[in-house]
C-alpha cells in the first residue's frame, strides 16, 4: 500500500468512525432529555459546569 | 468550562415583550450560554454577570410569562426553576422581576405572585425612556417602600441607561433579603387555603407551600396533584368543597385570584405613577396602515416577498467572492498533491468542492435571519399571527401554532420545541407534527442552487424570487389539510384560546439582532467544519471506490480518437458510475424514476435523509467528480445544466428540466430529511410512533407530490 | 348589555362580566381585565377574526368566540381616556 492510499484511508475511516461516535453521543444525550445540540437550533447543550 | 462556581444564582424573570432579552444580553454582555433544562426541551439561557466588588453571580433568563398559573410547559419551568425544582438546579438567591414601566399594573401581577415564593427580588422597571417620552413620572422610593424595600431600578436596558444600577441592587437584595410583601387574603380563601394544606398534608406526608397551595385552590389546570402524588378522585371532592367555601365569601374562586391581587397592586401603584404631557406612541398609527383590512394583508405578503427577494440579492454578491475563495483555493492545493492523485480528488473534489458548495450559503443564511431578528424584535411577528390566525384557526390550529410554525422556518427543531408553550396536549401534537414541513433553512442551499442554476438565467430574477417564495408556501400548503385531517379525524382537538398580546412597535436594537445572527453563523460555520465536512469526506468515498486502474485503457481502446481531457473526463464519469454510490443510486433510481430524478440525483436524496442540507455538497462531489477536475462551482451548474440522461427512454435529454427541476425542489420541501427533528419529535411526543407517522407520511407526500409536478409539467413545458 | 364579539371596532364599553371556568377568560383576568374596567375594540383583523382589544395600556387579540363570554356595558360613563392608568 502506497503513502497516498494510506492517507485517504485513514482520513476517510476517521471522518466515518467520528460521525458514528458523534451519532452515538447524541443518542445517549437525547435518552437523557432534552435537544443534543446537533440539529442547527440555538437550543446547544451547554457543558455542566 | 470549568468555571468556578458563582457567589450566587440569580433568575430573570418578567412578562413576555418587557425587553428582557436585551437586559440579560446587557448584563451578561456576550459570555452566555444556550443549553436545556434536563428532561424538558425549553430553552436555558445563562450567563454571567459581573455585580461590582467581585461578585460574579450566574444569570439565569427564564421563559417569559404573564401569571405564574403554569399552563404551559414552559411556563412550569419558570415555577420549578423559581423553587428550585429542578434536578441539578439550585434555587436562586434572588430572582430579577424585569416589567414595562409603561404598563406597571399588568407587569406586577407577577410580582404579587411572586411574593409567595418567599425569595429576594429586584424589581426592574425597564424601557423607562419610553415612559419618559409618554409623559410618566415613577417615584421608585415610594414603589420601593411600598413593596418591603425591595431594590427597584429604572432603566433602559436599550439605551444602556441604569444598566450599573441593576447589577448594584442585585448585590444589595442579596445582601439585605428584602422580600416582596404578601398578599393579605380574604379571611375565607386564606381559611381555605390553610385546610388546602392540611389535607394536602394529610393525604400525602408532604405540606404543599403556599404558592402551591393557591395553585391548587385557584387553577382549574395544573399539573401540580400529580407531582405532589395526590390522587384525583380523593382531591376533587375536597378542592370542590373549598372552592365552594370561597364563593360563600362573595368570590368566584376562578376569579379570585386576579381580583384580590389587582385590588391590591391598585393600592400599591396609589401615587407611584403621575401623568404628564407626553407624545402618545405610534403604535396605533403603525397598527392602523399594517393591520388594515386591505393593506395590512398586501403589506405582510409584501414584507414576505421582499424579505426574500433581498435575502436573494443581497447575498449575491458574497456568495460570488465565497466562491472565488473557494476555486482559488482548489486551483492553488491542486498542484502541491500531484504525486498522490487519490488524495488531491479527495481534497479538491471531496473537502474543498462539497464544503464550499456548502459554505456559500453563509451570507444567505445570515441576511435571512437578519429580517428574522428585526422582524421578531420589532413586534410585527406578533401582528402577522394575528393576520394569519383566521387561515390557521379552521384546521384545528391557533396564533400560538403559528410561533412555532414561524420558527420552523429557520429549523424545525427549535420550533418544536416552542410547542411547548401549547397548553392542550393534543393541539401541541398536531403543531408538532405540522412543523418539520415549514420550510427551513437547510432547505435553503437546495432551492438557491436550483434557482440560481435553472430559474434565474432561464426566467430572469423576478422569477428566481417568485419561485423562491413560493417554495417556501409549499410545505404551508400541505401542511394545512394535514392538520385539518389530524386535528379534525385523528386526535379531535377541542378549539384552543388564543390570547396574544400585540405589543408595542421597537426599533430592534442591533446589538440583539447581531448577536443572533453571529451565533447562527457560528452555528453553520462549525457545522461545515465539523459534520459536513466528515460526511463530504464519506460521500467522496463512497463516489470514488471501488477504483478500475484500467478503465481509463478501456475507454482508450473503445474511443481512440479522444482528446485527453475528454478522455479524462470519460473516464472519471465512468468510474463514478462503477463506484459503489453508483450502484446504490442506480439500483435505487427506478423508484425515483417517476420524478425525473437520475440516478446522480438519487444518490443526493438519498444521503440526504440524515440532514437534507447534505444534497448540495453531495451534488458538488458527484458532478465535480464526474466532470473533470477543474470543476469550479460556476462549472458544477454548468455541469447540471448540461447533464444528460445516458440511458433509458429518455436518453440523449436533458435531466435538470424545469419540471425536474421543480420536482427536485418541491421533494425537498416535503421529505422528511433530518434525523435530529425525528428524533425530537419522538422525544416531544413521548414515543416513536408519531415520528414514525411523520416521517413515512412526509415522505409518501413528497414523492408523490415530486411525481404530479414532474408528470405535469413535463407534459405541459415539454421543452422547457 | 352587549357581547364583545357584536361590538363594532372603536366601540367602548365597561367589562360587565366575564365567565371564569372559561380558560381565556382566566388568561384575561391574569392580564387585567376584570369587571368594571373600560375595554375598547380596536379593530378586527383583515379575515374579520381575531379581534384586538385594548385595556390597560395595552392591546390583546382573542378570537371572536372567545369574546363571547365577555359581556360589554356599552352604556356606562366612559370618558374617552387613554385607559391606561391605574
Amino acid at each position: 500500500m502506497n503513502l497516498d492510499a494510506a492517507i485517504v484511508y485513514l482520513l476517510v475511516g476517521g471522518a466515518a468512525g467520528w460521525l458514528g461516535f458523534r451519532w452515538a453521543a447524541a443518542w445517549r444525550r437525547r435518552k437523557d432529555g432534552g435537544c443534543a445540540g446537533d440539529c442547527g437550533c440555538s437550543a446547544k447543550v451547554g457543558k455542566k459546569g | 468550562m470549568s468555571v468556578p462556581a458563582p457567589a450566587l444564582a440569580v433568575a430573570l424573570v418578567g412578562n413576555p415583550n418587557t425587553g428582557k432579552s436585551t437586559l440579560f444580553n446587557a448584563l451578561t454582555g456576550l459570555r452566555q450560554r444556550v443549553g436545556n433544562y434536563p428532561g424538558v426541551t425549553v430553552a436555558r439561557k445563562s450567563g454571567t454577570c459581573d455585580c461590582g466588588d467581585g461578585l460574579k453571580v450566574e444569570l439565569v433568563d427564564l421563559p417569559g410569562l404573564y401569571s405564574l398559573a403554569a399552563a404551559s410547559p414552559d411556563e412550569q419551568v419558570v415555577t420549578d426553576a423559581l423553587v428550585g425544582q429542578i434536578a441539578g438546579e439550585r434555587p436562586p438567591d434572588v430572582v430579577v422581576l424585569v416589567v414595562d414601566a409603561t404598563n406597571l399594573l399588568r407587569n406586577l401581577f407577577l410580582a404579587s405572585q411572586l411574593a409567595e415564593l418567599d425569595r429576594p427580588v429586584v424589581l426592574v422597571l425597564n424601557q423607562a425612556d419610553v415612559a419618559r417620552e409618554q409623559g410618566l413620572r415613577i417615584d421608585t422610593a415610594l414603589l420601593s417602600a411600598r413593596l418591603g424595600g425591595i431594590p427597584v431600578a429604572l432603566v433602559s436596558a436599550w439605551k444602556g441607561e441604569g444598566v450599573a444600577d441593576v447589577r448594584r441592587a442585585i448585590a444589595r437584595a442579596a445582601r439585605e433579603q428584602a422580600r416582596l410583601p404578601k398578599v393579605e387574603w380574604p379571611a375565607n380563601i386564606a381559611a381555605a387555603l390553610t385546610e388546602l394544606t392540611r389535607a394536602v398534608a394529610a393525604e400525602t406526608g408532604r405540606a404543599p407551600t403556599p404558592a402551591e397551595a393557591q395553585r391548587l385552590l385557584f387553577d382549574t389546570s395544573t399539573a401540580l396533584p400529580e407531582r405532589l402524588g395526590w390522587s384525583a378522585e380523593r382531591r376533587e371532592p375536597a378542592i370542590r368543597a373549598l372552592r365552594d367555601q370561597v364563593r360563600r365569601s362573595g368570590f368566584n374562586p376562578l376569579a379570585a385570584e386576579p381580583l384580590v391581587h389587582y385590588a391590591r397592586l391598585r393600592k400599591v401603584l396609589e401615587g407611584v405613577v403621575t401623568e404628564g404631557l407626553g407624545k402618545a406612541g405610534r403604535t396605533a398609527a403603525v397598527d392602523r396602515l399594517l393591520l388594515h383590512r386591505v393593506l395590512g394583508p398586501v403589506l405582510f405578503a409584501g414584507i414576505m416577498l421582499g424579505m426574500f427577494a433581498s435575502v436573494f440579492w443581497l447575498a449575491k454578491f458574497p456568495m460570488g467572492w465565497i466562491q472565488a475563495g473557494v476555486d482559488a483555493l482548489k486551483a492553488g492545493v491542486a498542484p502541491a498533491l500531484d504525486a498522490t492523485p487519490m488524495l488531491q480528488s479527495l481534497v479538491t473534489d471531496g473537502a474543498i468542492g462539497g464544503v464550499g458548495a456548502f459554505l456559500a450559503f453563509l451570507p444567505q443564511i445570515l441576511i435571512l435571519f437578519l429580517f428574522v431578528g428585526i422582524l421578531e424584535d420589532s413586534g410585527y411577528m406578533a401582528r402577522a399571527a394575528f393576520i394569519m390566525d383566521r387561515l390557521f384557526s379552521w384546521c384545528g390550529l391557533n396564533g400560538k401554532s403559528f410561533v412555532p410554525m414561524l420558527s420552523g422556518f429557520a429549523c424545525a427543531i427549535p420550533g418544536l420545541l416552542s410547542t411547548r408553550t401549547i397548553e392542550d396536549p393534543k393541539a401541541r401534537l398536531a403543531t408538532a407534527f405540522v412543523v418539520p414541513f415549514m420550510s427551513c433553512s437547510a432547505r435553503f442551499p437546495i432551492y438557491a442552487l436550483m434557482c440560481a442554476a435553472f430559474i434565474g438565467p432561464l426566467y430572469g430574477p423576478g422569477w428566481e424570487s417568485a419561485v423562491m417564495v413560493g417554495m417556501h408556501c409549499v410545505g404551508l400548503l400541505f401542511a394545512v389539510p394535514v392538520a385539518f385531517v389530524l386535528t379534525r379525524f385523528v386526535l379531535r382537538v377541542k378549539p384552543q384560546p388564543f390570547v396574544l398580546e400585540l405589543p408595542r412597535y421597537q426599533m430592534p436594537k442591533p446589538r440583539d439582532v447581531l448577536w443572533r445572527m453571529w451565533q447562527n453563523a457560528a452555528e453553520f460555520v462549525t457545522k461545515a467544519g465539523t459534520v459536513i465536512f466528515a460526511i463530504t469526506l464519506v460521500v467522496w468515498a463512497l463516489c470514488y471506490f471501488p477504483r478500475d486502474p484500467g478503465a481509463a485503457e478501456r475507454v482508450r481502446a473503445a474511443q481512440p480518437t479522444l482528446s485527453a481531457e475528454a478522455l479524462d473526463a470519460r473516464v472519471k464519469a465512468e468510474a463514478i458510475e462503477r463506484s459503489w454510490m453508483g450502484r446504490f443510486g442506480k439500483s435505487v433510481q427506478p423508484v425515483f424514476d417517476p420524478c425525473g430524478f437520475d440516478w446522480k440525483i438519487t444518490v443526493g436524496v438519498l444521503a440526504s435523509f440524515p440532514a437534507r442540507e447534505v444534497i448540495v455538497s453531495t451534488l458538488g462531489v458527484t458532478y465535480s467528480l464526474g466532470e473533470g477536475a477543474k470543476a469550479d462551482s460556476e462549472h458544477l451548474r454548468k455541469a447540471m445544466q448540461e447533464a444528460r440522461w445516458t440511458e433509458g427512454p429518455r436518453a440523449g435529454g436533458r435531466i435538470f428540466t424545469l419540471a425536474a427541476v421543480l420536482a427536485l425542489m418541491v421533494f425537498f420541501a416535503l421529505c422528511s430529511q433530518c434525523g435530529p427533528t425525528i428524533v425530537t419529535l419522538a422525544r416531544e411526543t413521548g414515543g416513536w410512533r408519531w415520528a414514525a407517522a411523520s416521517f413515512l407520511t412526509m415522505t409518501a407526500l413528497a414523492w408523490l407530490a415530486a411525481t404530479v409536478v414532474y408528470q405535469v409539467v413535463s407534459r405541459l413545458a415539454p421543452l422547457a | 348589555m352587549t357581547p364583545l364579539s357584536q361590538l363594532l371596532p372603536g366601540q367602548f364599553g365597561k367589562l360587565a362580566s366575564l365567565d371564569p371556568e372559561r380558560a381565556v377568560d382566566q388568561r384575561l383576568m391574569a392580564l387585567g381585565l376584570l369587571p368594571g374596567m373600560v375595554l375598547k375594540l380596536v379593530r378586527k383583523a383583515p379575515l374579520g377574526d381575531p379581534l384586538a382589544i385594548e385595556f390597560a395600556g395595552q392591546v390583546v387579540s382573542l378570537r371572536l368566540t372567545e369574546a363571547e363570554s365577555l359581556i360589554v356595558d356599552l352604556s356606562a360613563d366612559c370618558p374617552i381616556q387613554r385607559p391606561r392608568r391605574p
